[in-house]
């Protein structure tokens, strides 16, 4: 049984389920006992607005809408000990442009806020819905590349403490979300292996979702060609891989498919 | 029949639709039909690499594609991978500005997620448009709306060339030359800003901060290829210069997304522009009359997504074009039945 990890990361490419995953893994950790908040990137500051238009129901879920402009202010009012000069340095057209060209400034500003929040409270496991695979990188990255972009200051200071928290062991998990095709296969790997170059203590998981297997179709159903074909591509993919495999699911909504999967979250740990 | 006279096609649509091939077996297919084109793509993935055999050192340049199928054939056309180092080289000499891509924060703001990436790849299409080699260009862009967001605002870029911001940086940097005029007016000026700076520097850096004033300057001096750029940006809502592919798939888990993107690109969506809708199974899945409870149920649950995505994206356009799902693991495969499928369109 692996260690409960502090950071869970869903990523992968687009339209694979990560945001299911993510969902119906909280579910879990939260119905085992766990404290469990959920992080996003939001387009506004506004909880309750995000969980009223999601198609997936929050209730129960405690969120981290994790948005670029309150976030900086925060962060840059707290370094600097006033509220008042953090506001007049965020609204410079100097600091608007650096947090919108510099690469992965915003991730920076949103790995502080996810470390402050897991710093206070080590009883925390927070699960992380990441957009896709590029932004997953650009997160772990930020805090080894501000070292380099900012020689000194504030940031530059609180980028030493960012990685010397993050890369400890146990800290984090990345969960690849992968469907079982041969290309995103490939690209789950090479995902899974640039992750590992930034620190070997980050653990990585690859998670083949919407498999076609025998709880979808009985084993010696006679199918189409179309669709043998793609169960044969399916497993030629799959052969030979201990991975963690998802089967299709015939629900309707993504909330249905994220409940119906809870049994094969364990894994996911 | 899709117009193909258009000197611009562009792709755009959320990640993992096989927007990247289908911009690609596009451009094969014009190629076919005896066109001069150019395919400038984003972040292909390696295995597209493969396929067309392109090395990663060539990225950034133009390289000629040879009918990948068919040795024998003189099918070719142009293609050329985005590499952002190279584009800044090249603004570089355009505008006799000889060591812009030696800035260290220019070098950082064309790295991959960084600011530029977007502008850089209209420069990329606009400096192509110039030399006027092409009948057509076909670009590929990044997935997700950052492309759209990016023509919508360009706030980031016109935040740059904002004259007060540019004062600002000018004041600074000849602050010494006013010091030693000593202008009254000027110091008490000089104060605000210079404890503005100290904040500044207090949070980024002493030495960020004066490296990224030297950013500015140089690449205020660049403006003229931006600028251009900029304008290009108009061009690309005409209809008779630009046609614009939205994909989406079948498969994909976020329909709403889906729809939400192409609700923000209606401003760009020209009247005879399409929506390309990869990985249909219907047909397939409606000649199949499973027996098995299991098996009815999985051909509904499919069956009904794909329906249910296509009431949706119909209601919202007039042309949507349907490509069939490839389903093979061969990456050769895909781009020979897609490029078929793009002929019979």
């Amino acid at each position: 049984m692996s260690h409960l990890k502090r950071l869970y990361i869903f990523t992968g490419k687009g339209g694979v389920g990560k945001t299911t995953c993510a969902f119906s893994f909280a579910k879990h950790l939260k119905d085992s006992g766990k404290k469990v908040v959920y992080a996003h990137i939001a387009a506004a500051s506004i909880d309750k607005e995000f969980k009223s238009s999601s198609e997936f129901s929050f209730d129960d879920l405690e969120i981290m809408g994790l948005e670029i402009k309150d976030a900086t202010a925060d962060y840059v009012s707290m370094k600097l000990k006033s509220k008042i000069v953090g506001a007049l340095v965020v609204k410079t057209p100097f600091f608007k442009s650096l947090v919108s060209m510099i690469p992965g400034f915003n991730y920076l500003i949103y790995l502080g806020k996810i470390i402050h929040r897991l710093r206070a409270e080590p009883e925390l496991h927070i699960i992380f819905d990441s957009p896709s695979s590029g932004h997953a990188l650009t997160m772990l990255n930020a805090a080894n590349n501000f070292g380099e972009i900012f020689n000194s200051g504030v940031i530059f200071e609180d980028t030493k403490m960012m990685r010397n928290f993050l890369f400890q062991e146990d800290l984090i998990k990345v969960n690849v979300i992968s469907i079982p095709t041969q290309m995103s296969k490939t690209e789950s790997s090479e995902l899974e292996s640039e992750i590992l170059e930034i620190s070997s203590n980050i653990k990585t998981q690859i998670i083949f979702n919407n498999v076609i297997d025998e709880s979808v179709i009985s084993q010696n159903a006679q199918l189409p060609k179309f669709l043998q074909e793609k169960v044969n591509n399916e497993q030629e993919v799959l052969n030979n891989t201990d991975k963690v495999k998802i089967p299709h699911s015939n629900a309707k909504s993504n909330e249905q498919i994220a409940l119906e999967i809870i049994p094969f979250m364990q894994k996911l740990i | 029949m899709i117009d193909s006279s258009k000197k611009v096609e562009i792709f755009s649509g959320t990640g993992g639709v096989g927007k990247t091939t289908l911009a690609t077996t596009r451009a094969y297919s014009l190629a076919k039909a005896g066109k001069n084109i150019l395919l400038i793509t984003i972040d292909p993935s390696k295995r597209l690499k493969e396929v067309l055999k392109i090395s990663d050192n060539s990225s950034g340049e133009i390289v000629q594609i040879h009918d990948p199928f068919d040795a024998s054939s003189d099918i070719k056309f142009s293609a050329m991978l985005m590499d952002p180092t190279k584009t800044i080289k090249r603004i570089g000499v355009e505008t006799g500005v000889e060591n812009f891509h030696e800035n260290r924060i220019v070098e950082i703001l064309g790295r991959p997620a960084g600011g530029l990436n977007e502008i850089l790849a209209i420069v990329e299409l606009h400096l192509k448009l110039k030399s006027d080699n092409y009948d057509v260009i076909v670009l590929d862009t990044p997935p997700g709306s950052h492309f759209l967001d990016f023509l919508e605002s360009s706030e980031k870029i016109e935040a740059f060339f904002d004259k007060k911001f540019i004062e600002i940086f000018k004041y600074i940097t000849e602050k010494e030359s006013v010091k030693s005029k000593g202008a009254i007016a000027m110091k008490f000026i000089s104060s605000g800003i210079n404890k503005l700076i100290g904040y500044l520097e207090k949070v980024t850096g002493a030495s960020f901060v004066k490296d990224f004033i030297e950013a500015v300057a140089v690449i205020y001096k660049t403006k003229s290829v931006f600028l251009d750029s900029l304008e290009l940006k108009k061009h690309l809502k005409d209809s008779s210069f630009a046609n614009w592919y939205l994909v989406t798939s079948v498969d994909q888990n976020k329909l709403k997304e889906a729809v939400k993107l192409f609700n923000d690109a209606s401003d760009f969506f020209t009247s005879d522009s399409n929506v390309l809708l990869n990985k249909c199974l219907e047909s397939e899945l409606e000649a199949w009359s499973p027996q098995d409870e299991k098996e009815i149920l999985f051909k509904e649950s499919l069956l009904s997504k794909e329906k249910e995505l296509k009431k949706v994206i119909k209601n919202k356009f007039n042309s949507v074009i349907e490509f069939k799902e490839v389903i093979s693991n061969s990456p050769q495969e895909h781009i020979l039945q897609l490029t078929k499928q793009w002929t019979q369109i």
